[in-house]
């Protein structure tokens, strides 16, 4: 893998426990982050990416929770699990040393503090500013968020602003104490389409500029193909493809990768391709045997009703699929 | 801001009329009129008072007439004269008012100084032995009759142990007392009547307030507050309780007419000399133009509270703009 | 009827629910059978025997008539659950007309009824009932009357909002189009479904009214001696407070008994009928 390791992942498991039912939402994820890398964290909803990303901050609210695995991150030198440090170590990560910009622009600012307060808050609990010091790197990071009016802008609530402005506004809050990884959880969903190309292009512009390492959680390829330098499928709470970029993108390994490639909308033409994947995503409390994909899959063998498939390597990419054992 | 008061303002005026008609329409409710009940009911009703009724309330004009006399009586706050003793109703009402103020101001301090955070608690350790043990106390808390516990606590704390006087505001003597002394004869008499005042809306507001961290914690602005790295501590009492404070506001200004008019049962328990009090000696006497008195004051009292709860509501919430 | 089991299997699950329940339904069994637990005249005076402490002659002592006090006070729970009882009645037919007309009608209709809430609400409500009981005096019946007028404005808007969300359903419009009046529409396709929140309120709707009854019999201006009422025991129990602490002690455990009875019903119910609540547990 990369020289230079920032985070990794092992066998992560987030159940969500309600009444007897377990909810496998995250079930042995494994994938590594190198510095100033960027990975794409991809599939339906329902298929645990955002679990995933929630589950690296520890975030993961009752009635979930992560019941085992190691996700080590590179602290001064040494590589720390975030799972076994105490809670006062874990909130030093959080917003310090690891961002997480949210789906939801609109319900995911505070609506009672005004921006300045909110963007500078991180900085003040990470670096400890204050005061003047405080507002001028709240104004930077405003701008470099490419927030034009910073000064007006960290003036108001977060219902005055449009939704791009807001998630401006979240990525800056994001920013601010100098992170090393950024986790975006499909962080222009929520915008209007000309609004996510702007956001899309600021944050590979930041990524490049800061050399921030990266973690782009999203339903759709197509953003990933913007940002991402590797890439990662995700299907009912396991990876099922892991490929560099172009790699996958050229020639996909994984039957439900290519089903997903072919629903991208393209831009160049004005029609929509119809889905190009059939059926629901399975439910967690309940997945199909074998392997998770076969009901929805049009080269499922009697194998894959049966068996779920382990990994296979394939010209240096991973993939979790019988056709290629 | 000005421009958001003045709506509020207006807004209240339909408000108004509505309650003249209603008192107005009171008036009238009995059969055959209030001069009949007057002397049906009351012994001590003499024919001069009987008379005064009749001009008080114009009960032998038209009654469009008598409607806008009332109205306009009301416009000017006169409620005319007490039946008892002849002294205006306003005159008596304003005497009880500052009693009645001081009860219900310290009682809502008190209330918000616990029940806020009992309920911040138990929400942030919710389902554990204490919330239970909270849910299931406050629960109980709402059913006793407050009534009943004023009884209670007058039987053992009056009574028993004899730790505290029992009724009134201060003692008969206390004003041969020594400053300091008097001020802790005022605090003694306070406590009881002012527990029992807590008591009755601590739980249903703590519950409240527990129910709404509940929903806030549950927010996405609280799930970007902890991904920031903020402590625990700084999450909830800043981010949440900012946000769950809001609707507090508003019940704040909709219990006022439960406070106010609450009194008037552990008032008259306790002998507190407050508009409860008044309102209760009016009515075992029968005299009418104190109780309309009170019971407009009250209403008055109640727009008030939801107007300064209107107001500090559109300062507290952002969102708002007039 | 088969919604009802349904109910009936939820509600026996709810623990507090069913005690609950088992508590109202035994309250009103005492009531029922008041004379066959108790050899006493409720108003029988004996002079001899005032103010008495429980002993095995009187369970739980005498009045300052000499009265025994626990076959009035099982006389009185007759009267205070009919008190309470008859309110709500008379109240939950106020709320579900008004609510049911402004929602349903919406215009005019609506402003006029809920201006008319925001009226009544603006009165504190125990003035707007002594109010009354002066105006009208102190009966039983018009306890009951007083009450039901005073408190059928929570119920109005909890109708109301139930009715509007109703209005637009499908069902409805398709009862509409097939030419349905409107009574018709608002009595056989609204308000069935918008029945579980008033279920609920009913419900706690009866603790608070009986809360109101016996404060008020217990400042005398509400049932009037000699019928027998917790509250006016009560009244006894605050004149004789420094020799005779089972007048205060025993009707005021009646009235808190019903209250959490009914209360612990509505919060069993308000679990089973509210799905708002209780899918909000559920998400997340």
């Amino acid at each position: 893998m990369t020289e230079d390791l920032l985070l990794s992942i092992r066998d992560l498991h987030t159940y969500f426990f309600r009444g007897k039912a377990v909810g496998r939402a995250v079930e042995g994820v494994s994938f590594d982050v190198g510095s100033s890398e960027s990975i794409g964290l991809v599939g339906e909803s329902g298929c645990g990416k955002s679990v995933t990303a929630l589950s690296i901050l520890r975030l993961v609210s009752r009635p979930g929770k992560t019941v085992s695995g190691e996700i080590k991150f590179e602290r001064g030198g040494k590589m720390d699990d975030l799972l076994l440090l105490p809670e006062q170590e874990m909130t030093k990560v959080r917003g310090g040393e690891i961002s997480m910009i949210f789906q939801e622009p609109f319900t995911a600012l505070n609506p009672v503090f005004r921006v300045e307060t909110q963007v500078g808050e991180a900085a003040r609990v990470h670096l400890g500013l204050e005061g003047k010091g405080l507002q001028m790197l709240v104004m930077k990071t405003l701008s470099d968020a490419g927030v034009k009016d910073a000064e007006r802008v960290a003036d108001s609530y977060p219902h005055e602003l449009s939704g791009g402005l807001r998630q401006r506004v979240m990525i800056a809050m994001a920013l601010i104490s100098g992170p090393k990884l950024l986790i975006a959880d499909e962080p222009t969903t929520a915008l209007d389409v000309t609004v996510q190309a702007q956001i899309l292009d600021l944050l590979a512009d930041i990524q490049l500029k800061r050399k921030l390492s990266v973690i782009m959680v999203s339903h759709d390829l197509g953003i990933i193909n913007r940002i991402c330098d590797r890439v990662n499928i995700m299907y009912s709470g396991r990876i099922v493809e892991s490929s560099p970029k172009n790699a996958l993108f050229s020639n996909p390994l994984h039957p439900y990768t290519a089903g997903l490639l072919m629903s991208i909308p393209s831009l160049s033409k004005i029609e929509r391709r119809l889905p190009a994947i059939s059926g629901n995503v399975p439910d967690l409390f309940d997945p199909p045997a074998g392997c998770r994909f076969h009901p929805r899959c049009n080269k499922a063998m009697d194998i894959c009703k049966k068996t779920e498939p382990g990994e296979t390597v394939v010209d240096g990419r991973m993939v979790k699929c019988w056709l290629y054992k | 801001m000005a421009r958001y008061i003045l709506k509020r303002l207006l807004l209240s005026i339909p408000i108004l009329f509505g309650i003249s008609l209603i008192t107005f329409a009171v008036i009238h409710i009995t059969p055959g009129g209030p001069t009949v009940l007057q002397s049906q009911m009351n012994a001590k009703m003499s024919p001069d008072s009987i008379a005064k009724l009749k001009t008080l309330y114009d009960l032998d004009k038209p009654l469009p007439v008598q409607y806008l006399k009332w109205l306009s009586r009301l416009a000017r706050l006169d409620f005319g004269d007490s039946f008892n003793d002849n002294r205006p109703v306003t005159e008596k009402i304003l005497e009880r008012l500052p009693a009645t103020l001081q009860l219900n101001l310290l009682s809502l301090l008190l209330l918000f100084l616990i029940a806020v955070p009992l309920g911040v608690y138990s929400a942030a350790k919710q389902n554990s032995v204490f919330d239970r043990l909270f849910t299931s106390i406050s629960f109980i808390g709402f059913s006793v009759p407050s009534f009943w516990l004023a009884l209670l606590l007058m039987l053992f704390f009056g009574v028993w142990l004899q730790w505290l006087p029992i009724s009134g505001m201060a003692s008969v003597n206390s004003s041969s007392m020594p400053p300091v002394l008097q001020v802790y004869d005022r605090i003694q008499h306070l406590i009881l009547p002012l527990f029992v005042s807590v008591f009755g809306s601590i739980a249903g507001f703590s519950r409240y307030m527990r129910s709404g961290m509940l929903e806030v914690i549950r927010q996405d602005y609280i799930r970007t507050a902890r991904a920031k790295g903020l402590p625990e501590r700084e999450v909830l009492l800043n981010h949440a309780l900012r946000n769950a404070l809001l609707p507090v506001i508003t019940i704040v200004g909709l219990s006022i007419p439960g406070l106010i008019s609450g009194g008037f049962i552990f008032e008259t328990i306790f002998a507190w000399p407050g508009m409860g009090r008044l309102a209760y000696e009016s009515a075992m006497s029968f005299d009418y133009p104190v109780i309309m008195g009170v019971v407009i004051a009250g209403a008055l009292l109640t727009l008030l509270g939801n107007l300064l709860a209107d107001i500090a509501y559109a300062f507290a919430d952002p969102r708002i703009r007039y | 009827m088969k919604i009802l089991l349904k109910y009936i299997k939820l509600l026996s699950a709810n623990k507090p629910a069913l005690i609950g329940a088992a508590l109202v339904v035994c309250l009103a069994l005492i009531a029922l059978s008041a004379p066959l637990l108790t050899g006493y005249d409720p108003a029988g005076q004996s002079m001899a025997e005032k103010l008495l402490p429980p002993s095995r002659a009187h369970l739980l002592g005498t009045d300052e008539l000499g009265r025994d006090v626990f076959s009035r006070m099982i006389y009185g729970s007759r009267i205070s659950l009919s008190v309470g009882l008859a309110a709500v009645a008379i109240s939950t037919l106020i709320g579900i007309f008004v609510g049911a007309v402004a929602g349903y009608f919406g215009g005019w209709a609506d402003q006029f009824f809920m201006r008319l809430v925001d009226i009544v609400l603006s009165v504190p409500a125990l003035f707007f009932i002594l109010m009354l009981v002066v105006f009208l005096g102190p009966s039983i019946f018009n306890v009951m009357v007083i009450i039901g007028l005073t408190t059928w404005t929570d119920l109005a808007r909890l109708v109301r909002a139930e009715v509007l969300s109703l209005k637009s359903r499908e069902y409805v419009l398709a009862a509409r189009a097939s030419g349905a009046s409107h009574a018709r529409i608002i009595i056989r396709h609204i308000l069935p479904n918008a029945m579980a929140p008033v279920f609920v309120s009913v419900t706690f709707g009866v603790a608070g009214a009986i809360l109101i009854e016996s404060g008020l019999s217990f400042l005398g201006l509400g049932v009037q001696p000699p019928d027998p009422s917790w509250g006016n025991i009560l009244t006894s129990g605050k004149d004789y407070i420094e020799t005779a602490w089972w007048l205060t002690a025993f009707p005021g455990m009646a009235i808190f008994a019903t209250i959490i009875s009914y209360n612990l019903l509505g919060e069993g119910l308000r679990d089973i009928l509210d799905p708002r609540l209780s899918g909000s547990k559920e998400r997340g």
